[in-house]
């Protein structure tokens, strides 16, 4: 059996509340994991000399695609990523690379119970299932390294308007893949995922309990069993507290 | 005229003296009306309906008026909830701003604050590491 190195991904890049945020974090994992294995990845400007509580850091751009970059280039075969404006409250953090199994890729459920609190899941020709919070994953397996780049530079291509779905005529299907879409990271890994002939044996899981792992903190219902692991605060008005 | 009930049954203990129920007045349009004793309506209704069909249909309407408001009153703990974790989390990252504790080296303290339930408890410990931070406090040596 494979010696796998493990260690947990944030990403902290275009605003400082983010890079703030992405330090309280890592000591927030560290709070409860002290030998867990940490990269930052975040702009050099908003260096200040307290990124030392990473345990690897790496550069990226001031651009939205900076997460994905950052994901595919994951120091650690068993990698954890955590969206930057979350927190860490419970032990069982340690135990997270466990839940990856015979799986490649393993992320949190968007279900229907609890799309109140998600702008967009629903589109006519399907349905984003897949949360891009957080998300384990075997950089070890080749396959998973190439998935990792090709979401990043289909997400690049997505932002950038050079890639759509395309309809019967060649044109961009706005009807069934509404234009919205197109902010999401989430939009093309379902693409990838759902549509992409290279990855239909890619083993993709979702969590066991799976809103322990990225517990939004706009959830107004129960929606897991065991306690919460991961707190995410993705509301704007956090966002604009620093 | 559907979906009549006693308008007053639980504010006036079981009392009939009162109807409300939807009357159509045109083809497009059905408003809620709500008829005493001595009206036509209140007749009419009772006719139509009969005084049993009415109270099963009150107690239904009760029980169903009890479990929203039970789930609404649910939802806005939550809600309160959620909002007071969003303050909480806000608070910490910008204790965290705060020169002295940023550049503290005193590990345990900084992990209670970040481990503090609420607002109350991160704001205290906080305060006891400024004051160890600026020698007001003496830390005890563990």
């Amino acid at each position: 059996m494979k010696n796998l190195s493990k260690g947990y991904v944030i990403i902290a890049s275009r605003s400082v509340f983010f890079y703030k945020s992405a330090l309280y974090l890592i000591e927030s994992i560290k709070d409860f994991y002290p030998d867990a294995k940490c990269c930052l990845v975040t702009e050099e400007r908003f260096l200040d000399g307290y990124e030392t509580i990473a345990d690897d850091l790496l550069l990226c751009d001031d651009h939205l695609r900076a997460k994905l970059d950052g994901m595919a280039r994951s120091p650690y075969d068993l990698s954890f990523y955590i969206d930057a404006d979350c927190e860490v409250v419970h032990e069982d953090i340690e135990h997270v690379f466990e839940e990856l199994g015979e799986y490649d890729v393993m992320f949190t459920e968007l279900t229907d119970d609890r799309a109140y609190c998600f702008k967009e899941i629903h589109f006519p020709a399907g349905k984003m299932t897949l949360c891009g919070g957080v998300c384990l994953y075997d950089m070890s397996r080749p396959i998973v390294r190439e998935f990792m780049r090709d979401w990043y530079d289909l997400t690049v291509k997505q932002y950038d308007k050079s890639w759509w779905p395309v309809d019967e005529n060649g044109q961009y299907d706005y009807a069934n893949y509404p234009e919205t879409l197109s902010r999401w990271d989430q939009f093309s890994l379902w693409w990838l995922v759902n549509k992409e002939p290279k990855y239909k044996n890619l083993k993709v899981g979702i969590f066991d309990d799976d809103a322990r792992w990225n517990y939004y903190s706009k959830y107004i219902k129960q929606h897991c069993v065991k306690p919460i692991v991961i707190r995410h605060f993705s509301d704007s008005k956090v966002k604009s507290s620093l | 005229m559907p979906n009549a009930f006693w308008t007053n049954w639980k504010l006036q203990g079981e009392d009939q003296s009162s109807i409300t129920a939807l009357k159509r007045i045109s083809e497009e349009r059905t408003v809620q009306i709500t008829s005493s004793e001595e009206s036509d309506d209140y007749k009419a209704i009772i006719t139509e309906w009969g005084v049993e069909r009415i109270t099963k249909n009150t107690l239904q309407r009760c029980q169903r008026k009890e479990k929203e408001k039970s789930q609404r009153r649910l939802l806005d703990e939550q809600k309160k909830r959620s909002k007071d974790l969003e303050e909480l989390f806000t608070y910490k990252l910008s204790v965290f701003q705060t020169d002295s504790i940023k550049k503290s080296n005193n590990r345990k303290i900084k992990s209670k604050i970040r481990k503090a339930k609420s607002l109350l408890e991160a704001q205290a410990i906080a305060t006891i590491l400024i004051g160890i931070e600026q020698g007001i406090i003496d830390e005890k040596p563990e």
